[in-house]
């Protein structure tokens, strides 16, 4: 699963999920690509399930990109734990992602397959998604880029 | 190549709450400057401006632009658009001249199977997906073909292989790999059954 390597602290606040997605908002790297409709945070286990689901479903061939990084620790208190006694553990690494934002991107294979994979990679993740096409795909395609 | 006209009205307020009321009225705010003029800002009809971008001269088409009686010889310099809605936001209009040379951006177009994909089972990565060419206004390419149909295994394409049409110069790094053959990914399909059992120990 994705984790960093080291941080700096281990421990961060929540935060707020306001606005979209300032970048990476465009299918840069491969032709088809899942983008967010929604704000949430993506787990590591749920970024992992989502790859897993679409190269498996691909086969053989096909080039996967992961364009998000579950960067953020999520902390959790143990079970049957009383309150106070400071911030629990961390537990988990999670990607915020906001609406807009390109999460997985898929080259090498037939627009079908491709779309069939991603679908099935959507269905792991914890928020509403779409599959998208490269732009200038899209256009060639007929205009319609999702 | 020949313009397309497109209708645009100057608009004397600017900011973020006048654009947003005429996006909302089925316009986009834009702007017209290049050759000395004091930037204008304008705006067109949303429907026609689509119309205009998605002809076949793509993205670099040449438009003729009637502002408010004036006519002016631009190129969609800048196309910003709503991630989520795919509407268009903001356009830049570049005034061109006919007799002049400008550097545009170019999409390119894969052609044809690559031996390597249609004999072993491979795959083609392509890393660039447009180059910025130098033509003359009237000549701008709408695509530069990308003939992959030769293309074994480990063999790859270079903006400078690729067959420009005439008065058509790339601009930049000649030796830049544009794309490149590779064999079937066996080491991938090993990594991923490399991975199962590390996601098992991790969820234990």
């Amino acid at each position: 699963m994705l984790m960093p390597k080291r941080v700096k602290h281990r421990k961060q606040h929540r935060g707020r999920l306001t606005g979209a997605a300032r970048g990476g908002t465009e299918v840069t790297f491969g032709d088809y690509g899942i983008q967010a409709l929604e704000p949430g945070w993506v787990t590591a286990r749920q970024i992992e399930a989502a790859r897993i689901a679409m190269t498996r479903h691909v086969r053989r061939g096909g080039k996967v990109w992961i364009r998000v990084f579950p960067d953020k620790p999520v902390t959790k208190k143990p079970a049957e734990t009383r309150m106070g006694s400071g911030k629990g553990n961390p537990e988990l690494w999670v990607a915020v992602v906001k609406p807009g934002r390109i999460l997985f991107e898929l080259s090498g294979v037939s627009e079908a397959l491709a779309h069939a994979a991603l679908e099935r990679a959507i269905q792991k993740l914890p928020l509403k998604a779409r599959v998208v096409s490269r732009p200038a795909l899209a256009e060639a395609e007929g205009g319609a880029i999702a | 190549m020949a313009e397309i006209t497109l209708t645009a009205s100057a608009r004397r307020r600017v900011g973020s709450s006048v654009a947003r009321r005429l996006r909302v009225a089925g316009k986009v705010p834009g702007v017209l400057y290049g050759h000395g003029i004091d930037p204008v800002a304008l705006s067109v009809d949303a429907r026609e401006l689509r119309h205009v971008l998605s002809s076949k001269a793509g993205a670099n088409v040449l438009v003729s632009l009637d502002l408010d009686g004036q006519s002016y010889l631009a190129i969609p310099k800048a196309v910003q658009r709503n991630a989520l809605r795919q509407e268009i936001d903001h356009v830049d209009f570049q005034i061109v001249r006919r007799d002049e040379r400008m550097s545009v951006e170019v999409p390119l177009v894969l052609t044809g199977e690559a031996e390597a994909v249609r004999l072993a089972g491979g795959a083609v990565e392509q890393s660039i997906f447009a180059i910025h060419v130098m033509a003359a206004v009237d000549a701008i390419p709408s695509s530069i073909p990308v003939d992959v149909s030769g293309l074994a295994v480990g063999g790859s394409i270079r903006v400078g292989d690729l067959p420009l049409p005439p008065g058509v110069e790339p601009e930049g790094d000649a030796e830049l790999t544009i794309l490149v053959a590779h064999g079937p990914a066996a080491e991938e399909e090993a990594a991923e059954t490399g991975d199962a059992p590390a996601d098992g120990s991790g969820e234990g």
